[in-house]
């Protein structure tokens, strides 16, 4: 059975995906911030990673520790399997309903001009 | 502590250590450009976002819990019903069962909603308390059906053993056992210490009891939630820390429990004694008064009555004693306690002094049944709040009226013996087979006035058949019955240092008292009730005798000067009564009074020995039927139920004494007791017969004597009246074939040694 996520899960694991092997707390927020101007809080993206790293949808393992963060080392987060597939098929509901509507176009188009 | 160590530990109460390290290196990571009080803001909502759960289990689970505790307070007959609590041997595989059922269940209450509000219901730790509270609690719910409690308890085991197999499941079954055990452990540990701490600090006030009681509450609750993170925080650690806490808990929850459980349901301490001779016993007491519990001049099956719930007539069996012998019980409890904990406590009192064993049984028993008519059926469906309420219409001619709302047969059928318990002589059977809930008004004339009412009255019975169409015959019905197996004649010694441990309480002053000489001619009049000692036109020998509870004249009180018997006074003597207590009775307020009249009229004196006229009971003829070895010892006025008085017939004979399963010692104490007018010393038993007998003794009054038969000092046999009347020594030699025959015997008085004529000034 596969997990649903909410929109949050999804923001969160697409940051995850596009930052690769430097996914972790800050880069998650920075990242997120930059592609949905969305400025989350640190509570609601822990809990959130959190949440997901229960579940199975991502898994964490441990960096370097470093002076500017107290000597405490970071926990680099790289989406598993399951969450991979919880993502895609998330997305492709959205794809399914977006389908025929050709909203990106008329969105994209009304912004430009 | 670091500053940042100390952030890093409060965060990693709530999510594992190594994510909150990492939080903290990111919220560290990113003040760097943010700035400090980013920082701060930050770390406090993240430490909000991940605590969120602790207050909302908190409270859920006290509320949840709470509520349930609450339920069982209030709804206790549906499974801790007394006939259930106590072991029946025929039903020891459910009592075993309701013991599985209870002991985790109750734990798991306050448990199971904590667990899942604050670790989720995805957590199996969760998953498993809810399980298990939702089998406990079903079958607590049923419990008064032993399968439901036989079926709970199975599958409770069943669930545990089956989880302890699976891998995955061994982990958190073992975390939530210790965290049940460790709650159990500790809130009987800790309500245990404040019991006992309540119990040696008698100077604290209810509130303070009552504030001492809830925070043992609210800290036993803390260590509950604690616990259970500690033990759902360790399902994440190694095997070996595991089980080391594991044992550790395991131990220290058994020794808790253990130490508490030995102290659950039982008065701290408690003074337990026959009750000494009294001329008129009643039972008194049985209510809290700060912490000290009072019961005197109690029979046995009294106290079963009390303790277990039930009325007298529904306990069978046990010793022939058990409505005749009398005990005191002076006991500490807490002074929170309710009616309940009290009930409670007598019971374990019962079966812990006394070795009373009992056992719940259905027996056929008199009854009433109520069934439908063969008019038409007059009920409404039942609306509204339920319940009944009850006035009276017309008291010139008894009528009265009961609306009931909302009530089913069965409580209506119940409610019948309270309603009109002068025609409905013993409890209802409801028979009538109706379901559903039924509003019922019904209007009936009391028992007392049927006569005077005339064709207007209505009985009970009439009043069911006309106005419901419903039938109430007498009949006998198989009824729940509490059996008394056995039960010891003489409770276990009380505890060497009682008088330590449990004082005396000091004896109150009056608050008001004066004495003053009646005016010339004032009737005597008055009495020791209500918390006051109030007499007019009383003369000091009779205040003396009142004090001392000795008969009213004869040889009883020696040393009197003549004008103890002639000077007359007028007495008012009111004792404190603290909030809440009940009234001083005539126990308490003789000390006082002894002690005033100490004081007011220096009265000083002594009890001795004296050789004084007194009687033997001795056999002439006897004529005394055995009784059955089963009759319970008892001596009443008036007929046995159903056979036919005397004294209707011959209205001179006024006094009819019936007694079963009498001994002719117990008959002869009770002759001093019964006939204060005949006999003013006590009676031994000379008679030489053993066994216990049952008769009837009919005589007549010694104040309806005719002619003054009596001697001034009342101690001298009377000859029999000659309009009809029937003493006392002649009906027992004509009826029985015994005799009270007069000897001189040491009897023990009190000696006035002196006393003032005049008292001292109000």
């Amino acid at each position: 059975m596969s997990i649903s996520l909410g929109e949050f899960e999804q923001i969160v694991l697409l940051a995850i995906l596009r930052l690769g092997d430097d996914a972790y707390g800050v880069t998650i927020r920075e990242e997120i911030l930059r592609c949905t101007k969305r400025d989350v809080a640190p509570g609601a993206l822990y809990t959130c990673l959190g949440r997901m790293e229960d579940k199975g949808l991502v898994r964490a393992r441990t960096g370097e520790p470093t002076p500017e963060r107290g000597g405490r080392a970071k926990r680099y987060l790289t989406v598993t399997s399951s969450g991979r597939a919880a993502l895609v098929n998330a997305q492709r509901a959205y794809q399914k309903l977006l389908l025929g509507l050709d909203l990106l176009k008329c969105n994209s188009g009304g912004a430009n001009g | 502590m670091d500053k940042l160590k100390l952030l890093e530990a409060t965060l990693a109460r709530y999510t594992p250590p190594d994510r909150a390290a990492s939080i903290l290196g990111d919220l560290l990571e990113t003040a760097q450009t943010e700035g400090r009080l980013w920082f701060w803001a930050s770390f406090i909502r993240v430490l909000c976002s991940l605590a969120w759960r602790v207050p909302v289990a908190w409270l859920g689970a006290y509320a949840i819990g709470g509520s349930l505790i609450a339920l069982l307070m209030t709804h206790d007959p549906l499974w801790l019903s007394a006939d259930f609590k106590h072991v029946n041997p025929s039903g020891a595989v459910a009592m075993t069962a309701f013991m599985i059922v209870t002991t985790p269940g109750m734990a798991l209450w306050f448990v199971a909603p904590y667990a899942a509000l604050r670790f989720g219901l995805r957590d199996r730790f969760s998953q498993l308390a809810v399980a298990l509270f939702i089998v406990t609690t079903l079958a607590l719910l049923l419990g008064r059906y032993p399968a439901a409690l036989i079926t709970g308890a199975a599958v409770l085991i069943a669930a545990i053993v089956a989880a302890l197999f699976r891998r995955d499941w061994r982990k958190p079954t073992i975390a939530l056992s210790l965290a049940v055990g460790v709650a159990l452990g500790g809130l009987v540990g800790i309500l245990t210490v404040t019991e006992r701490a309540i119990d040696y600090h008698p100077d604290w006030s209810y509130n303070q009891h009552r504030f001492g009681v809830r925070l043992a509450l609210t800290i036993a609750f803390a260590m509950l939630a604690a616990t259970c993170s500690l033990m759902h925080s360790l399902l994440k650690r190694t095997v070996r820390r595991f089980a080391t806490v594991a044992v550790v808990g395991s131990i220290l929850s058994s020794a808790a429990f253990a130490w508490g459980a030995n102290t659950d349901d039982v008065f701290a301490v408690a003074d337990v004694h026959p009750s000494p001779f009294r001329r008129e016993p009643e039972v008194r007491g049985g209510t809290l008064a700060g912490n000290r519990y009072e019961l005197r001049d109690s029979t046995m099956l009294g106290m079963i009555a009390r303790a277990y719930s039930i009325e007298t007539r529904y306990i069978v069996g046990g010793p022939s004693w058990l409505e005749w012998d009398r005990f005191d019980i002076f006991a500490k409890a807490t002074p929170t306690a309710s009616p309940d904990d009290l009930k409670d406590m007598l019971r374990g009192l019962l079966i812990d002094r006394f070795k009373l064993v009992t056992h719940a049984d259905t027996k056929p028993q008199p009854a009433f049944i109520l069934t439908i008519g063969k008019g038409k059926l007059q009920l409404r469906k039942g609306t509204g709040e339920t319940g009944c309420t009850g006035k009276q219409l017309d008291a010139a001619v008894g009528l009265v009226e009961e609306s009931c709302h909302n009530i089913t047969m069965e409580v209506f059928a119940r409610a019948l013996h309270q309603m009109a318990g002068a025609y409905v002589t013993s409890g209802v059977v409801d028979s009538t087979g109706l379901k559903g809930t039924w509003d019922i008004d019904i209007k009936w004339t009391a028992k007392a006035m049927l006569a005077k009412a005339g064709p207007d009255g209505i009985s009970i019975f009439d009043a069911l058949d006309k106005q419901l169409g419903l039938q109430l015959t007498a009949g006998t019905a198989p009824l729940p019955v509490l059996v008394v197996d056995s039960v010891n004649e003489t409770p276990t010694p009380n505890v060497p240092d009682l008088a330590k441990l449990m004082p005396p309480p000091p004896l109150p002053e009056f608050e008001v008292s004066v004495i003053q000489a009646s005016k010339p001619d004032t009737k005597m009049d008055g009495d020791i009730s209500g918390g006051q000692i109030k007499f007019q036109g009383v003369t000091l020998d009779l205040l003396i005798r009142a004090a001392w509870d000795l008969p009213d004249n004869g040889p009883m009180l020696q040393g009197a000067p003549k004008w103890l018997t002639e000077d007359h006074f007028d007495v008012l003597a009111k004792a404190p009564r603290e909030p809440g207590a009940p009234e001083l009775d005539e126990d308490d307020l003789r000390p006082m009074l002894q002690k005033l009249l100490a004081e007011r009229f220096h009265l000083a004196t002594h009890t001795e020995e004296q050789p004084l006229d007194a009687y033997n009971l001795v056999a002439a003829s006897p004529r005394l039927k055995k009784s059955d070895p089963a009759t319970r010892t008892r001596c009443f006025q008036g007929p046995l139920p159903g056979a036919k008085d005397p004294r209707i017939d011959n209205p001179i004979l006024n006094k009819l004494r019936t007694c079963q399963g009498i001994t002719m010692a117990q008959f002869a104490r009770e002759l001093q007791t019964q006939a204060p007018g005949y006999i003013k010393t006590p009676v031994l038993d000379a008679t030489g017969i053993s066994g216990a007998y049952d008769f009837t003794l009919n005589y007549t009054g010694a104040g309806k004597l005719m002619g003054g038969a009596l001697t001034p000092a009342g101690d001298a046999p009377a000859a029999s009246d000659p309009s009809g009347g029937l003493s006392l020594f002649d009906a027992l030699n004509k009826q029985l074939g015994l005799k009270l025959e007069k000897v001189k015997r040491p009897v023990p008085v009190l000696v006035i040694d002196r006393v003032d004529e005049k008292p001292t000034e109000n």
